[in-house]
């Protein structure tokens, strides 16, 4: 989740409007000035450049040319023209500040300070002298005397001194300047009434309210602007900023629509840097970062994903230097240290995310936003204590910030958590389902501990906090802040966070089991590699591990990834990164595992290990294809691309869906056998399409219908290599296996089950009376604990079996104790009396 | 004399016979009256068909009701003067020991002041049915109104020694119900049987119904649109709570007949168990009142005896 904080970065100043009586030309200014409004700036500022250079220099026709040429990017260009009438004309106030924020934006502190110094007390336009004066300071290090015109500003207001409209901007800004949010915030909705027009104002609204994380609300404003002046790059770019965790196709719209308007947009390359480095594209956001610095080479925003680039890649010499460039224009530069901070978290680095924030909050006490992001990655390492301190902070400060509000209630809602530890992690479940999850969650996490580090020959630091939320909402709190996060689980080094089997709706069914051995793998590789494993191999390998794990876990060829495969979609390994923020992100998880397959198979998995352990050591991806397999990744992509047509070649969906229909058709009407012919046929031509209208499942039917239950066995079995979510089909294997005389493996299909519906006390029953059957009587005691913590309305027979498996356990004393539960609520309970007598 | 010492021993037999046959002859009966009201459209026509053969069928099959003392009203039957000819049949044949179990399925409705069940023609009320309960000598009376908007009737209905099970919370519950499936699945084989009895209480039945709707709508994802009630000897509406009510725990759907053998000393073995069971039922009647430890020693040992008891018993009838 990315923030600007606007108060740095705004080059915004509201139109200074005076009556037409005051304008020269008064048709051609006021259509000029129209012009600019509306964003048809190339118009508006060939009239605008002609009205000034015959003298009309009043604030509205210098400042719409101003906005004009900025708005297209003509930087060097109004830069020119404004320092040249400046100094042709320097009592021309309007001239003067537009001078000077021309400088501000292209780096020239020193020359903005000389034009706004001038015309400070200007009647018409030292306001925003002052506003844009405020801002190149903090810019330069020196936010005490910024603050001092903010409470300047304050101050005259409530005197009664600034009472015309167009002051209201500056007194929302100066509000929001000294942290009155919530003042700042009713003066925008104060301006919105009674300035209805002021495209400027919705945009610095909507970077107030996205500072609050409320990114809907943001957008709102930003398309307030819009509807003003469709083209205004500033509110296009918010849009980018804030749509893009939702609705991602128009986020990239609206960020190339701006680009398009103004192709030289400083915060649109800043934008596409912070973007660039989130998918690890180093090269093309330093290209972007160097696009900012030609036009302000003092730009600290631009320095700061400098440096955050210089970081990654351990290049620490670069770094250093970096910084020192930055302290050299900004001592107090927390803007910096904020923005190491937030490309760290987007880039899964979330201890350095914390030192980093640290220094931001040192620099600046006020610095809400580092200090948000410090409290919540205190939370994602483990040290809940301080992060929680740190969130109490920001909320003091800041009680509208939606992250601060939503991890509070987060913290606090952990008093309806159990806290467990078993050897390797300590677990937090609700109260309400710990007692029937422990047992699983336990035992999985630990195979996963022990499996996965003997596999990867590497101990990760613990204890490692996993945490399963039955609420979905309080998962995407505790992984991003805000609710409305799609994924099922997410790893942050030393903690796992996920949904519980019952967050989700009964149509949006899950497999747990996979889900956690996908983010315990995490666990290994992000600190294997001390978190320099780039976002696709570490997906890739989660997802091939869940291959590994169990039957029919992980992603298979199903049929989006076939069109990816056949549509020649899938992306080089250089760009795999970035298919994972954009729509293309389900087949990367596929395709990046494929990658982990391939590779396996042709070089073994030490050579994963030894890729692993060259992120570890700084090498970026070209070097470890390079020095672990001994390839290029240009002759990677070609074997890879090679073997991944070979695998989708024989298929073809057209044929697969034919063979489906005829086949339901004929077992429509009775004609089992013609009906298993082509169900077989398709099942055969495309193995893995395990999704909706599936050939597997009629197959299972017309072999019942048979009465062929081995062969239907048989297609169960087959249907869960790529199926991990059928519980239905779970349990129909087991009831088949037993039937056949296979307890083993109907107990093998129930445990299997447990994994996609823990909850369901008649699966934990049909298991524990196997379990029984099968003498495995730690595992049967497993069953009915769960079904009491479950709250089974027979307790009686749970209580009962639960003593059966202990006494066949040898646990004389804990079945004489249970039995005795079991009579106290049905004494004439026949079986349990029997038992009562042995273990007495 | 031989002769006169066979015919003292017979008498004593006669005479322990007619003692243990005793209580059969003083043994309560059940009667049931089933009215299926008007269903509408033919996939409730399908609904409460099942329903109501269901009922009959588990009544007899596994309850152990005599099928002659059970009364069905469905459909086109289910008039006013068909339901008021019923309740009159109920009043010969009730004696006041008897119990009477009457279920209503189909529709209800609430006007916001009273309840009317969709029977054919002029429905009935809430009060209607109170007042041809209140005609009857039964000792107790289970209702199970498994319509929409019951929760609306079982104010009027409630009274001394009469269990009132209401699908809804109140009137204002008005869509299809589907409580009364996981009613009926509760008495089908004993499902219900939650303390192993052999025999399904009324407090049992409600208990394991109330579970299945709420994992009908849980696992539907659905907001639950009934809250099943009971209304025990006149107790206000309650759902499942942790104390059982008294009359509800100790009134068994299934019919009571004591069971009487031949062997004399199998018979007294039986007696004995059935003492047993009864000291533990007044404990567990008493629990409340006492202190836990005390209560925990007291059922344990009874427990212990009647385990005892049992194998007393098995030992004697392998012999």
């Amino acid at each position: 989740m990315k923030k600007s904080n606007a108060i740095l970065t705004l080059v915004i100043l509201p139109l200074v409007l005076f009556s037409d009586a005051a304008l020269g030309q008064q048709g051609t200014a006021a259509e000029a000035v129209s012009l600019a409004r509306k964003g048809e700036y190339a118009s508006a500022a060939t009239a605008l450049e002609r009205l000034v250079t015959a003298g009309t220099v009043t604030p509205a026709v210098v400042e719409s040319l101003y906005y004009s040429w900025i708005r297209k990017g003509e930087y060097v260009k109004a830069r020119d023209r404004f320092d040249a009438w400046a100094k042709a004309t320097p009592n021309a106030a309007p001239i003067r500040l537009a001078a000077a924020r021309v400088d501000h934006l292209t780096g020239k502190y020193a020359d903005a300070l000389t034009h706004l110094d001038a015309v400070q007390n200007n009647i018409d336009v030292g306001l925003a002298a002052r506003m844009e004066k405020a801002q190149v300071l903090i810019a330069t290090g020196k936010r005490s005397e910024a603050d001092v015109i903010y409470k300047k500003v304050i101050d005259d207001y409530q005197k009664g001194q600034l009472n015309r409209k167009q002051d209201q901007l500056f007194i929302a800004l100066a509000l929001w300047g000294t942290d009155n949010f919530f003042d700042a915030n009713e003066t925008f909705k104060l301006i919105k009434r009674t300035d209805p027009q002021n495209a400027e104002a919705f945009v610095a609204w909507g970077d107030l309210l996205a500072y609050s994380t409320a990114p809907d609300l943001a957008v709102e404003s930003y398309e307030d602007a819009l509807a003003i002046d469709p083209n205004m790059p500033e509110a296009l770019l918010g849009m980018a900023r804030n749509l893009e965790e939702d609705e991602e196709n128009s986020a990239e719209k609206a960020f190339k629509r701006a680009m398009e308007v103004n192709p030289n947009s400083i915060e649109g390359h800043l934008l596409d840097a912070s973007h660039q480095l989130e998918s690890e594209d180093y090269p093309a956001a330093t290209a972007a970062i160097n696009k900012v610095l030609a036009i302000n080479p003092q730009s600290t925003d631009a320095m700061g994903y400098l440096a955050a680039a210089h970081y990654v890649r351990g290049e620490t010499a670069e770094f250093n230097r970096t910084v020192q460039n930055v302290l050299a224009i900004n001592s107090q530069a927390n803007g910096l240290y904020y923005t190491l901070a937030d490309s760290c978290v987007s880039l899964r680095l979330y201890k350095q995310a914390v030192d980093f924030a640290r220094e931001a909050v040192r620099l600046n006490p006020r610095d809400w936003q580092s200090m948000s992001v410090l409290a919540v990655n205190l939370l994602r390492i483990g040290q809940e204590d301080e992060g929680k301190a740190m969130l109490e902070r920001v909320y003091a400060a800041d009680p509208y910030d939606r992250p601060t509000v939503n991890s509070l209630r987060l913290t606090d809602s952990w008093k309806d958590f159990d806290l467990l530890e078993t050897k390797h992690f300590k677990i937090k479940l609700s109260k309400k389902e710990s007692g029937a999850l422990k047992p699983y969650v336990t035992e999985l996490l630990e195979k996963a501990y022990t499996t996965l580090s003997a596999k990867y020959e590497f101990t990760p630091e613990g204890p490692i906090g996993f945490e399963m939320y039955p609420n979905h909402d309080d998962f995407a709190v505790r992984t991003l802040g805000l609710p409305g996060l799609g994924a099922l689980g997410v790893c942050f080094g030393k903690l796992v966070v996920m949904d519980s089997p019952t967050a989700r709706k009964p149509d949006e069914v899950f497999n747990w089991g996979s889900t956690l051995w996908h983010e315990f793998t995490h666990v290994i590789t992000l600190q294997m590699t001390d978190h320099k494993i780039p976002r696709w191999f570490s997906e890739g390998l989660s997802v091939y591990e869940e291959r590994k794990a169990y039957p029919g876990w992980g992603d298979d060829m199903n049929l989006r990834n076939l069109q990816a495969i056949k549509g020649k979609k899938l992306l080089p390994i250089a760009d795999l990164n970035k298919g994972f923020f954009d729509s293309r992100v389900l087949v990367s998880y596929y395709q990046a595992s494929l990658v982990a397959d391939y590779i396996e198979g042709k070089w073994g998995f030490p050579a994963i290990r030894k890729m692993l352990l060259l992120y570890k050591a700084g090498k970026g991806t070209a070097d470890v294809f390079k020095e672990g397999l001994n390839i290029s990744l240009e002759g990677f992509d070609a074997e890879f691309l090679k073997w991944v047509d070979a695998k989708a070649a024989a298929i073809s969906p057209e044929q697969y869906h034919k063979l489906f229909v005829d086949g339901q058709q004929a077992l429509d009407d009775g004609d089992a056998d013609k009906a298993i012919s082509s169900l077989k046929a398709a099942v055969a031509m495309y193995p893995e399409y395990s999704d909706d209208a599936n050939a597997y499942e009629p197959l299972i039917l017309s072999y019942m219908k048979k009465g062929d239950k081995p062969a239907a066995i048989d297609a169960l079995k087959k249907f869960l290599t790529y199926s991990e979510t059928s519980y239905r089909s779970y349990t129909l294997l087991s009831t088949l296996q037993e039937e056949s005389g296979d307890f083993a493996g109907a107990v093998k299909s129930m445990e299997a089950s447990m994994y996609v519906r823990p909850m369901d006390l008649s699966g934990h029953d049909k298991l524990g009376k196997l379990l029984l059957q099968q003498k495995q009587y730690p595992a049967a005691e497993r069953e009915y604990e769960v079904m009491l913590a479950l709250n089974t309305t027979d307790r009686a027979g749970a209580f009962f079996h639960l003593a059966e498996a202990f006494y066949g356990d040898g646990k004389k004393a804990e079945a004489y104790k249970n039995v005795m539960e079991s009579l106290k609520i049905a004494p004439s309970y026949d079986p349990a009396l029997a038992l009562l007598l042995k273990t007495k | 004399m031989a002769p006169e010492k066979d015919e003292g021993a017979g008498v004593r037999l006669r005479i322990l016979i007619a003692i243990l046959l005793f209580p059969m002859l003083a043994h309560a009966e059940s009667s049931a009256l089933i009215i299926s009201g008007a269903p509408g459209d033919d996939e409730h026509v399908k609904k409460y068909t099942a329903w109501t053969e269901s009922t009959r069928l588990v009544l007899v099959g596994e309850m152990g009701f005599n099928p002659g003392r059970i009364m069905v009203l469905s459909g086109e039957k289910s008039t006013q003067a068909e339901i008021k000819d019923s309740f009159a049949k109920l009043k010969e044949q009730l004696k006041p020991a008897d119990t009477l179990l009457l279920v209503l399925i189909g529709h209800g409705s609430f006007d916001g002041e009273e309840y009317k069940f969709n029977n054919v023609g002029p429905d009935l009320s809430g009060s209607d049915f109170n007042k041809l309960l209140a005609t009857l000598n039964a000792g107790r009376i289970v209702v199970v109104n498994s319509t929409s908007s019951s929760g609306g009737a079982t104010e009027a209905m409630a009274g001394k020694n009469r269990m009132i099970i209401a699908a809804t919370k109140t009137g204002f519950e008005g869509n299809d119900t589907v409580f009364y499936e996981y009613f009926l699945n509760g008495l089908q084989k004993a499902a219900a049987d939650e303390n192993k009895d052999h025999k399904v209480s009324v407090w049992e039945a409600f208990k394991f119904a109330v579970d299945g709707v709420e994992r009908f709508y849980k696992d539907a994802g659905r907001i639950a649109t009934e809250h099943p009630q009971i209304s025990d000897n006149g107790a206000p509406m309650t759902g499942v709570v942790p104390q059982v009510p008294v009359l509800a725990g100790l009134t068994s759907l299934n019919v009571d007949r004591p069971v009487a053998v031949a062997d004399a000393k199998l018979q007294v073995l039986l007696n004995e168990q059935k003492e047993i069971q009864q000291k533990i039922e007044t404990l567990q009647i008493n629990k409340a009142s006492m202190l836990i430890e005390d209560f925990n020693k007291q059922i344990e040992d009874l427990i212990l005896q009647l385990a005892l008891k049992g194998q007393q018993i098995e030992e004697l009838k392998k012999k």
